[in-house]
């Protein structure tokens, strides 16, 4: 589990070579201007020397005061102490009043929870440090969720810091069983990470096998979900993806509780659940907060929205330049004379509306929020009105394409979103070769791709294939929760029922 | 390792197609949808010189505009002639300026004279022709020739095609017409026994349906065209089409007129009807018994005489029967005259006794029709006679 942490610190260990003191501490820490160093005299007296080093800005400086420097200099029974090993000591027993005290005797150890927010004593005659967590880092605090917003439901999401995150997993997974067991990753920033599971419920397996891909993960930074996300994907080639991501914490608890496996970064406000499945990225977080009848439409019509955004586009293409006496007369009527003027070929007038489209998004993305209105209004003008009225493109492929678009917002997740984007690409392509024909091998080369793809040994189509049909309560239609008795069996979970005997 | 097959089976997937089947379809090739000329309706008809001659309508929208002004739909016929169909159609192609495309092609009109020649000669194209639709509908005109028709029906504002759907959309009303599509008459044409009907259409004067006595001509339809092979052998009448409708089940509504015991004409509308053929050999000689049920409402009562008792309905039950008897009688007369079993009576017996049929029906299967006793039974029922169940004035007279 430690690897990597085990590796940066026998770095660090070479560098210096020397034990536990205040001088070698300094010495590694000292070119920072926001290390702080006091060598204090406990109550004053010049035969108990401590070194108190921390780092400002991420300690809470009033708990310093008041909690360790007040009773180190005022604290009458440490005056009675003859020696700093006896202070030690003292200390380990509640002189000072802090509830997370650790004795450090190891170098690395101390500068690592120096690192990570801790008020150290160093005690250099003993080569001792007692190391207080007073982190006090002025955190954002738990707001509403930005990405993924319901009417119904909780308000919070995940924030930056690991331990309020953890902290919002256990208040609302209230069980001894839940796991939150914690590594380090990254040869420079020394990230933390939280596995997060249920023991007894969650496939073991799964866990072993995640905790053995992050241990292979050899990276200098973990600032970003991808590098953890590519690190433990099985199909890394594939523009699908394979983990689920999410912002909010009730959403992250209902898949733990389903029997995946979640991971929190410390820094990150988004979470990481593995094994992503197709079904999970076409459910929104306010499924399970509607009547499962209006849930069941809205969500069949996301999966037939699915397949719109994905072969509209490729679909008008075949049937405008191969198939045309597949349209209802009137409307090929109106296709040409939508067309009229036009000197593109159908083909490459879907693509530059597509393209358009494409460049769009990514303006609007990459623009500040107040100007990214004003792109997405001038694009709707000009790309629509201006392109048509310059013959660039006909009327109906304008529809086409912003039928495409609406329909691609719907989807709940933004990265599967993006695999559809570039998978429409290639089917306007097939489709331009081809036709209908090109449609349908593109339909089946996609077909396959998915269905080859494995997920921590769970099949990607997952409830689709694999489940011989069983667990299609919770698919395209959302069944009463009465009738989920099991938990997704192609998670293959040791505690296999929601409902009935434990 | 896995994407370099796929993209190897991708390309072959691909190939296959271009190189295997020898179509042109890749999309250099294609006509883009903006360069087509829509050919809506064709009027087959012959040319005074023996040549085939086409009455092209095509249908295309001039657009109003960028600004997307109004959109104007235009309907052009033209005309084209070859000394076979092929010819014909490929002719049209010298002067049209957007690619001829027979994929919207919806009716085909053939004329009295083309008729009478022989429709295969004039149809065959259109059934071997991959853009063709096979589910078009065929009509015969009666009394013309198919590009008058053409030329009458296409007005400013209204085409030829659009009014032909319409007919067509409500024969049920009247049940005198059927559709009959391309695939039909293959079908027909191929089996031996079986004689073709088509639908035909005439023109009508229009002083003859509306007041005013404005110029021009309505299509209206006008029962069926009854072959002989491929060449028209007669015509059904009105109510004899309507006795093909029961022969063939294909009878949707329609209107009888009866009188009741006391002399009122009373209307009845068929709500559902269709018969039963039943051959069976008695003493060696075929004969086929003809069921024919009916169902139908009261829509009309020319009177104030209190129709809605058990007498009263029983009596009229037995007046439709007869009306109806009447009417099957008569297409079965017309057919055994002119020995062409076009209802299908021939499928009747084969399906009954198919080793008689081999044995001794099928050679002469046209002699024998023309022979054989059709013993017609009807039964019928007025089930609907809605709530109003006194007649307008009933009260003075009670």
């Amino acid at each position: 589990m430690h690897g990597n942490s085990a590796r940066s610190q026998s770095d660090k260990q070479s560098e210096t070579e020397q034990g536990l003191t205040s001088a070698n501490v300094e010495g590694l820490l000292q070119y920072s201007s926001d290390i702080v160093f006091r060598r204090l005299h406990i109550n004053g007296r010049k035969d108990l020397p401590v070194t108190m080093v921390l780092i400002d800005g991420v300690i809470d400086t009033k708990a310093v005061d008041d909690y360790i420097l007040k009773p180190l200099i005022q604290e009458g029974s440490l005056s009675e102490c003859s020696s700093t090993s006896e202070i030690i000591e003292k200390i380990e027993h509640g002189v000072i009043y802090h509830a997370a005290a650790k004795i450090r005797r190891d170098f690395s150890e101390c500068v690592n929870d120096i690192i990570d927010g801790s008020v150290a004593l160093i005690f250099d005659d003993d080569k001792t440090a007692v190391t207080f967590d007073i982190k006090g880092f002025r955190e954002r605090s738990i707001s509403e969720p930005t990405g993924e917003n319901v009417i119904k439901g909780a308000k919070d999401s995940f924030v930056e810091n690991l331990r309020t995150n953890t902290a919002s997993i256990r208040i609302k997974i209230k069980n001894p069983r839940l796991v939150i067991e914690e590594t380090k990753i990254g040869k420079q920033t020394a990230t933390r990470i939280a596995i997060v599971y249920i023991k007894g419920l969650t496939n073991a397996h799964i866990v072993e096998e995640l905790k053995k891909r992050l241990n292979k993960l050899d990276t200098d930074a973990v600032l970003t979900t991808g590098v953890i996300e590519e690190a433990i994907v099985d199909r890394k080639t594939s523009p699908f993806p394979q983990v689920i991501t999410t912002e909010r914490p009730d959403k992250f608890c209902s898949t733990i509780v389903e029997g995946r496996v979640g991971l929190i970064i410390d820094g990150i406000p988004v979470t990481i659940v593995v094994p992503g499945t197709f079904g999970a990225f076409l459910q929104a977080p306010e499924d399970y907060s509607q009547s499962f009848i209006v849930n069941s439409i809205i969500r069949s019509m996301r999966y037939a929205l699915m397949l719109v955004t994905l072969f509209l586009p490729g679909f008008y293409i075949s049937v405008s330049s191969f198939h045309i006496e597949m349209i209802p007369t009137d409307l090929a009527l109106a296709i040409t004379a939508s067309k009229e003027g036009v000197p593109f070929l159908t083909f490459i007038e879907v693509i530059f509306m597509l393209l358009a489209f494409e460049v769009l998004v990514e303006a609007g993305l990459r623009l500040p929020k107040n100007i990214g209105q004003a792109v997405s209004v001038v694009g709707a003008v000009v790309v629509g009105q201006a392109a048509v009225e310059a013959r660039l493109v006909s009327p109906a492929v304008v529809v086409i394409i912003a039928v495409t678009a609406i329909s691609s917002f719907t989807m709940p997740n933004q990265d599967f979103s993006n695999a559809l984007r570039l998978w429409r690409f290639i089917f306007a392509i097939l489709s331009s070769i081809i036709g209908l024909y090109g449609l349908t091998i593109g339909a089946i080369i996609l077909l396959n791709h998915l269905s080859s793809i494995e997920v921590f040994g769970v099949p990607y189509l997952s409830p689709f294939v694999g489940g011989e049909g069983k667990n299609l309560q919770d698919a395209i239609f959302r069944f009463p929760f009465s009738s989920m008795r099991k938990r997704p069996m192609n998670l293959r979970t040791t505690n296999k029922k929601r409902r009935g005997a434990e | 390792m896995r994407y370099v097959k796929m993209i190897v089976l991708l390309c072959c997937f691909i190939c296959c197609p271009v190189v295997l089947t020898g179509c042109r379809i890749a999309f250099w090739d294609t006509t883009q949808i903006n360069n087509i000329e829509f050919i809506r309706a064709v009027g087959v008809d012959k040319a005074d010189n023996g040549n085939i001659r086409f009455t092209i309508a095509t249908q295309r929208i001039i657009s109003g505009g960028a600004r997307g002004g109004s959109e104007q739909k235009q309907s052009e016929i033209v005309y084209s002639e070859g000394r076979t169909s092929f010819e014909a159609m490929r002719n049209f192609w010298s002067y049209s300026e957007k690619r001829p495309f027979l994929g919207h092609l919806e009716f085909i009109l053939i004329g009295e004279e083309a008729a009478k020649e022989g429709i295969l000669k004039y149809l065959d194209f259109f059934t071997r022709d991959a853009e063709v639709r096979l589910n078009l509908n065929v009509f015969v005109v009666k009394g013309n020739d198919a590009g008058e028709v053409i030329r009458q029906g296409n007005a400013q504002d209204k085409f030829v095609f659009d009014r032909l759907e319409g007919i067509k959309r409500h024969d049920w009303g009247l049940s005198i017409i059927n559709d009959v599509n391309l695939m039909e008459i293959m079908y027909i044409l191929d089996a031996k026994y079986l004689s073709l009907y088509i639908p035909c259409v005439r023109l009508l004067n229009r002083a003859e349906t509306t007041e005013e006595s404005r110029d021009g001509m309505e299509i209206a339809l006008e029962g069926f065209a009854v072959f002989d092979g491929d060449k028209v052998a007669g015509y059904l009448d009105k109510e004899m089409a309507r006795g093909l409708n029961f022969l063939k089940n294909k009878l949707k509504s329609g209107v009888v007129n009866v009188r009741s015991k006391n002399g009122t004409m009373v209307a009845l509308e068929i709500i559902s009807g269709g018969s039963k053929m039943k051959p069976y050999i008695k003493d060696g000689e075929l004969h086929i018994a003809v069921e024919v049920e009916m169902d139908s409402s009261i829509a009309e009562i020319q009177g104030s005489e209190n129709i809605f008792s058990d007498d009263s309905l029983e009596y009229l039950e037995k007046q439709q029967e007869q009306a109806i008897m009447d009417e099957v009688r008569k297409t079965i007369d017309f057919a055994q005259e002119k020995k062409l079993d076009f209802f299908g009576a021939g499928d009747a017996v084969l399906h009954k006794y198919p080793y008689e049929w081999e044995d001794f029906y099928e050679k002469d299967w046209r002699d024998v029709f023309s022979q054989v006793e059709f013993e017609i039974t009807a039964r019928s029922k007025i089930s609907r006679t809605y709530d109003i169940k006194q007649p307008i004035g009933a009260k003075d007279i009670r």
